[in-house]
């Protein structure tokens, strides 16, 4: 499967944020997560990684921090290479949301949660304090500090996650298959975080199989296939590639299988989202 | 044949220590063969209602349950769990936590075995279901090898084997991705139509319950708020918007090129396939 | 990742009833505590290997838990050398006696008696793993329900077994949550530390499983007032018969040696290291 990339191939170059060259990954049970995998990312994208369980997606982003270690290849962050650097190290660059805020939060209140992270890189407390008020202001949750994170529902409990996560100051946070068990609010919640980080200045890799969600929020889509990249561009483009979609087994969101229907109409088959399907139809209308 | 398979009257239910009422004044009929799906936001009381239509609520959960329940003729208050699993079964959202048993022949054979059927029957029944649900050739595979959509399935067959006519599903697909999704989805549209298995599901996949469902419920707040076809619910626009229900693209779109005066649809489609016949007349035609 | 503590395979300890490899645990856990010498729990303990190799194979010394025996053997034994009160004699290299600070030098006693300890609770440790590692679930707790335990307490049990390993896997996540969020472990005491943000979530995250496998029980009819099926039958071979006859032969022969010729120990006339594990004193 040829990779199809709106970019060239990479180059050495450590001016990205995230360099992965070559990478493999075998479980300590012999499968083979990873095979040969590629991929620069830079300091100020919207990533979103896709595919189906057991594709490599989540084995990949979790080499960024240093979770796993590469069997073959090499991963760089910001030119260091992972193999010699500790998780509490690179936790400062690279920042990992888990699907499961449950896994992450233990803390008395979300104040404590906030402080938590930076409390373990030891950053000067006048540095944490600016630190936590900035992502209390970003996230809305002054009304929370005081609360139990255990008390908040599911939602409320994502952002807390991401804003301690946030918090820490990495370049790069991953979001681990952010919309799943996700309700209508959770979801508005989770697209106004990602608005804010990228916002921010940073790069914003979600993991996920959500293609609406993706169709929203991602400027760069890489499929992800039986422990192989087998795309990397734009979504609009992915979403006429029905070679790869078929590989991947995924399906375009709703609104672009309408277009793609109605393209004897002169309808775009890359239609992303509602509001460009409106302006279609206005375009094609008799 | 529509017979009545389920119906609360007048139910308000109160979680023990709770001082708002999770269910507040529930009046339902659903009849054999509808294929049923709930939305609405965490809290609304989706969950709620699912328990009480098995018999969780209230033997298991406790509370307070005024009104009545009444499943196949039989009054929930007045029956054991054990005894309503035969004509209702459960399927809950985390595929892992659902898995008692270690190996599928097992998980399948765990409620009839129960309910004290005997053994030969027994084999009968996990074959039978296996096949209901495409898992055919697994029985001694490990619950936990299994990927999320096939541990979904086994868990259907495994509330099959207890030959219930009603299935209820509370969100079988949050934790599922796009392929397991759409393995859950069809077993139940087949289950559905072929055995004219009742099917109620709790679900935030707007865009599939509009595909196979043929009535919905939108709940809020304990209450159910519309009742109908999907065709009539989704095009309320406003009020799913305001108890934070997400509608499918395609009625979002066709709600958009109303409000623009583009289109102007008296029938309001809710999937690709609606999409694609109202639209087809209204566009130009672009010769080869 | 290994789902269960159960290693599948169809040797013969596999295909023994449940209850004869119980009677084999509980015979070897008294037998080992009847004397005060090391011989027989290293004999129970090779017995114990032998089988474990037969059953599994070499995949056992992958276990965690065999894998901390040597580090309990170490720790025991050297922590009696230093403060058991039955120390008298001090070890000896060359002329020098092994001292440490506040501690004192390590003696022979007291090393005798750390390493009778950590043989007894390797031989106990052994002893149990034979039995998960051979049993089905399933079995097991057909067989504790046969032996006259109510079904109910018997299948909490083996669900509490099938946890275990479900706890391991959450554990390794929750570690990895924590690390992302620059959790230090560099030293014993952050190590230590660690845990703190590892149990809340393990012990919610358990909570809200129990909930869910509560109500999942009752919705497939667990605990209806009628007579379950017994899917399995599990049945006394011959075999099993022979070896439960032999377990508590041996055992009541040990106990029949204990009374008439005591406690068998040689604390007082260890001198040297094979002499902690063998009666050298008689070869000579």
């Amino acid at each position: 499967m040829n990779q199809n990339r709106s970019s060239q191939a990479p180059t050495p170059d450590s001016s990205h944020l995230v360099e992965v060259r070559g990478l493999v990954h075998i479980y300590p049970n012999g499968t083979q997560a990873l095979t040969d995998v590629s991929i620069n990312i830079g300091t100020h994208e919207k990533l979103a990684i896709i595919g189906q369980n057991g594709s490599g997606k989540t084995t990949l982003v979790k080499h960024f921090n240093g979770l796993l270690q590469p069997s073959q290849g090499i991963v760089l962050i910001r030119g260091e290479d992972t193999r010699k650097k500790r998780t509490s190290y690179l936790a400062e660059t690279v920042g990992y949301v888990f699907q499961n805020p449950n896994h992450q939060l233990f803390c008395v209140n979300v104040l404590e949660e906030l402080r938590f992270g930076l409390q373990n890189l030891r950053l000067p407390q006048a540095e944490i304090n600016r630190k936590v008020e900035e992502a209390i202001e970003m996230f809305h949750l002054r009304p929370y500090l005081e609360a139990h994170p255990y008390s908040l529902n599911m939602g409320a409990r994502k952002l807390v996650a991401i804003a301690s996560i946030f918090a820490m100051g990495p370049q790069l946070i991953i979001l681990d298959e952010p919309t799943t068990g996700q309700d209508y609010p959770g979801r508005k919640i989770l697209s106004q975080a990602i608005t804010s980080i990228y916002a921010a200045g940073k790069t914003v890799v979600f993991v996920s199989h959500d293609m609406v969600f993706v169709a929203e929020h991602a400027d760069r889509a890489v499929v992800m296939s039986r422990a192989k990249i087998i795309f990397d561009g734009a979504p609009r483009d992915l979403f006429v590639r029905d070679d790869v979609l078929k590989v991947a087994d995924l399906r375009p969101p709703p609104i672009t299988q309408l277009a793609q229907k109605l393209t004897d109409h002169g309808v775009s088959a890359s239609v992303l989202n509602v509001s460009e399907m409106v302006s279609e139809i206005r375009r094609c209308r008799l | 044949m529509n017979t009545q398979a389920l119906c609360l009257n007048d139910v308000t239910y109160c979680y023990p220590g709770a001082n708002k009422p999770a269910l507040e004044k529930i009046n339902l009929e659903i009849r054999s063969g509808e294929f049923i799906g709930i939305v609405g936001a965490n809290g609304s009381g989706r969950s709620s209602l699912c328990y009480t239509m098995n018999g969780l609520i209230p033997h298991s959960v406790g509370g307070t349950l005024e009104g009545q329940v009444v499943v196949r003729g039989i009054d929930t208050h007045n029956s054991t769990t054990a005894e309503i699993a035969q004509c209702v079964g459960l399927v809950f959202s985390d595929p892992e936590a659902q898995l008692t048993q270690l190996t599928v022949a097992d998980e399948v054979a765990f409620g009839p075995s129960n309910l004290g059927v005997p053994r030969e029957r027994i084999a009968w029944l996990v074959d039978e279901s296996l096949k209901l649900v495409q898992l055919e050739g697994l029985e001694k595979r490990n619950t936990h090898s299994l990927s999320g959509g096939q541990q979904q399935r086994l868990a259907i067959a495994s509330v099959l084997a207890m030959k219930p006519d009603i299935l209820i599903l509370d969100e079988p697909t949050s934790n599922l991705d796009p392929k397991g999704t759409y393995e859950v989805f069809s077993i139940v549209h087949k289950l559905n139509q072929e055995n004219n298995t009742t099917v109620i599901m709790v679900e935030q996949q707007v865009d599939l319950l509009a595909q196979f469902a043929t009535r919905i419920l939108a709940m809020d707040n304990g209450k159910i708020i519309a009742d109908g076809s999907p065709e009539k619910i989704f095009a309320q626009v406003e009020l799913l918007s305001s108890i934070n229900v997400q509608i499918p693209q395609v009625t979002q779109l066709f709600h958009e090129l109303d409000q623009s005066n583009i289109i102007h649809s008296e029938y309001i489609p809710v999937n690709v396939d609606q999409g694609v016949k109202v639209l087809e007349p209204l566009l130009k035609k672009v010769p080869y | 990742m290994k789902t269960t503590l159960y290693y599948p395979g169809d040797s013969i300890l596999h295909r023994l009833d449940p209850r004869t490899k119980m009677v084999w645990m509980i015979c070897t856990m008294i037998s080992v505590f009847i004397f005060y010498n090391p011989l027989v729990s290293i004999v129970m303990i090779i017995v114990l290997i032998l089988a474990l190799l037969y059953a599994v194979g070499t995949d056992i010394f992958k276990n965690a838990l065999i894998q901390f025996i040597p580090i309990i053997i170490l720790t025991v034994s050297i922590t009696h050398g230093f403060v058991n009160p039955a120390g008298k004699t001090p070890i000896l290299v060359g002329s020098m006696p092994i001292h440490l600070p506040y501690f004192g030098n390590m003696m022979w006693e007291g090393l005798y008696i750390g390493v009778q300890m950590s043989l007894r609770i390797t031989a106990v440790i052994l002893a149990s793993i034979i039995l998960v590692a051979t049993t089905k679930t399933e079995d097991m707790v057909s067989g504790i329900a046969k032996l006259g335990i109510p079904y109910q307490y018997a299948s909490f049990f083996g669900m509490s077994l099938q946890m275990i390993p479900i706890l391991q896997e959450e554990a390794i996540i929750i570690v990895q949550a924590q690390r992302a969020r620059a959790l230090r472990e560099n030293n014993l005491w952050e190590k230590v530390m660690a845990l703190v943000p590892l149990f809340v979530p393990l012990a919610v995250g358990s909570m809200q499983r129990a909930e869910t496998t509560a109500m999942v029980l009752e919705a497939r009819a667990y605990g209806a007032p009628v007579t379950r099926t017994e899917l399995r039958v599990i049945r006394l071979a011959p075999l099993d018969y022979v070896l439960i006859i032999l377990f508590l032969a041996v055992l009541i022969g040990l106990i029949v040696t204990r009374i008439a010729y005591g406690n068998l120990s040689w604390m007082d006339s260890v001198r040297s290291f094979w002499g902690l594990f063998f009666p050298v004193q008689l070869i000579k």
